[in-house]
């Protein structure tokens, strides 16, 4: 045989009698062993949103009085602000008229307008040395200068504000400093409150280190944009001074609480090395501050290649138009600048500020003086382009009550 | 308890055990796997459309649960292992037979072991059809099948079963007269 011969039916009937197979469990066992997981599972739907929802919840508890703050200090200094800027107006024609009443001249009616675009005779304006908003060495009549970094509105940057104050031999720069800080008048100039500091301020001149003493409640620490001006205030006014470094206290204690950035026992001042300056407007206002941005340039040629474009981040606008072309650029540290300017370019009085921004700019390369050629006119503002022009002391000259 | 689960397992419990019992042939593993398919039910029983029978959406929740586990245990590891393992294949003919099995005749015993040698897919109809004894349609549904698939699966199993069993009877005589007196 045999090839033996299965039918479907047989084959099916066999399959059939297969053994019914029994769970011998008890079913209150088995329900036992799966209620943990199709319970469990139930109370997790609510679970995770409910700890995300109480974490977010305890987080803007511990947010919020910072919060609030900052938006009521914000409302405080936008308020002062405003009321700044409705006196800006006289206050400038004011100092334009204090500043007229020295040479006792007789475009004082002329001056008052105070918008040195209005100005068309080159003359005038020379005699009436309107418009320059740098310290120059006529300024210094057994005067000093202060240069005082100050915060915009904004807190995008600080602003290099220099004031002349009577010399004294009996004080040293750093107390001269100290004394002057509290006369400041930050909010009639359209800056941010800053100064006094609220700080106790002393200075080794052996170790060129200033100390600090912060009071346990400063406000300094609380808010990045507090706490980045605090910094970049405290190094740009004291690199004048020739301060190298400043040690923080808090109450006489070492170092200072700063929300973002722990704590902070010093600064070390740094050489703020070439520096190319630009226009920073306030609002409502066509004379700008000449604020040096901190971009280490490598030559005089980049700087003033910088300066023609605006720089949004800060708020900084460019400071040489582009009616300024310049051919080329000579002479090495320590010298004379000389700029060439290309044919056909006219310094016209409007240009004033970008002029003294390139001097500025020029004295940070470590120039000491600029001279002009090809420019198709011989005077700009107060400066005679037949002549090396000597650079300015410092930025931004204000007037102080004494 | 649960009055889902209570109604489930009145009506189905030992239908689907016994599915998966045949589908992995353990007995302790089955018990493991028809629990995992109360947590799927019972997490799902909300969207249960009544468009399909109770039975069926049981059961095919039930060929999942299998489909997973063999996918799980055939990770690429144990594929690989299972080549240079040649003592597995004893162990298979030596694997633990249930009570209720041992006490058949051997003819059915040796169908059992059969059922090894079709495919996933042969031995759930196998199951469904003839032990569960559901018809076309009612597998057809519960595999997700058209049933015509169904039925041709069904032809291939059963070919496949018959030329085993007849390969053994040649080789064994075992039974032969038994096989022959029924006809």
């Amino acid at each position: 045989m045999r090839k033996s011969e299965l039918s479907d039916k047989q084959l099916e009937e066999m399959l059939r009698q297969m053994p019914k197979i029994k769970d011998q469990r008890d079913p209150r066992d088995i329900y036992q062993n799966i209620a943990s997981k199709v319970e469990k599972k139930k109370r997790a739907v609510w679970l995770f949103p409910g700890l995300a929802a109480s974490a977010a919840a305890l987080l803007f508890i511990i947010l919020a009085p910072t919060l609030l703050d900052w938006n009521f200090s914000m409302q405080e200094s936008s308020e002062q602000n405003s009321s700044a800027y409705d006196t800006s107006e006289n206050d400038q024609s004011a100092n334009t008229i204090l500043a007229d009443t020295d040479k006792a001249d007789s475009a004082s009616m002329f001056e008052a307008a105070g918008q040195e675009e209005e100005i068309t005779s080159l003359a005038e304006a020379k005699e009436a040395n309107l418009g320059v908003t740098a310290v120059y060495e006529e300024d210094l009549n057994g005067s000093q200068v202060l240069t005082y970094a100050i915060p915009d509105p904004n807190a995008l940057v600080t602003i290099p504000v220099s004031v002349v104050v009577p010399e004294d031999k009996t004080k040293s720069d750093f107390d001269q400093y100290k004394d002057t800080m509290d006369s400041l008048r930050e909010e009639e100039w359209g800056l941010a409150d800053f100064y006094p500091l609220n700080a106790e301020l002393s200075f080794d001149p052996s170790i060129k280190t200033v100390k600090a003493d912060l009071p346990k409640d400063h406000q300094y620490g609380i808010g990045s944009a507090n706490e980045i001006m605090f910094f970049s205030a405290m190094e740009k006014t004291f690199e004048n001074l020739n301060v190298e470094k400043i040690n923080l206290y808090t109450d006489g204690n070492d170092g200072a609480i700063f929300g973002n950035f722990g704590e902070i026992k010093e600064i070390s001042i740094k050489d703020p090395g070439n520096q190319a300056y630009f226009f920073y407007y306030l609002p409502d206002s066509s004379v700008p501050y000449l604020v040096p941005f901190t971009e280490n340039f490598k030559t005089i040629d980049a700087a003033y290649d910088q300066m023609t474009k605006d720089h949004e981040t800060s708020g900084l606008r460019a400071s040489i138009p582009a009616g300024i072309k310049v051919h080329e650029l000579s002479g090495v540290e320590g010298a004379t600048l000389q700029i060439t300017l290309k044919e056909g370019t006219e310094l016209t009085e409007n240009m004033l500020h970008s002029f003294e921004a390139m001097l500025l700019t020029a004295k940070s390369f470590g120039f000491q003086a600029v001279k002009v050629v090809g420019a198709e006119t011989d005077t700009l503002g107060p400066f005679n382009l037949n002549e090396e022009i000597k650079l300015p002391i410092a930025p931004n000259k204000r007037e102080i009550r004494n | 308890m649960n009055s889902v689960f209570d109604d489930l397992y009145a009506k189905y419990h030992h239908d689907v055990y016994q599915f998966l019992f045949y589908m992995v042939k353990n007995k302790e593993l089955a018990e493991d796997l028809v629990q995992e398919v109360y947590i799927r039910v019972l997490k799902s029983y909300g969207r249960f459309e009544g468009k399909s029978s109770e039975k069926t959406w049981l059961f095919s929740i039930a060929r999942n649960v299998a489909i997973d586990h063999f996918r799980k245990q055939k990770g690429w590891k144990q594929r690989i292992l299972e080549k240079f393992d040649f003592t597995t294949q004893d162990i298979k003919d030596d694997e633990l037979m249930p009570e209720e099995l041992a006490l058949r005749n051997e003819n059915t015993q040796f169908m059992y072991k059969c059922l090894d040698q079709c495919t996933i897919d042969q031995r759930m109809v196998i199951i469904l059809r003839y032990i569960q004894e559901l018809t076309i349609t009612e597998t057809a549904e519960s595999l997700g099948w058209t049933e015509s698939k169904v039925k041709t699966t069904q032809h291939r199993a059963l070919k496949a079963l018959k030329k085993l069993m007849e390969d053994r009877i040649e080789k064994e005589g075992l039974s032969d007269e038994e096989v022959r007196v029924e006809r």
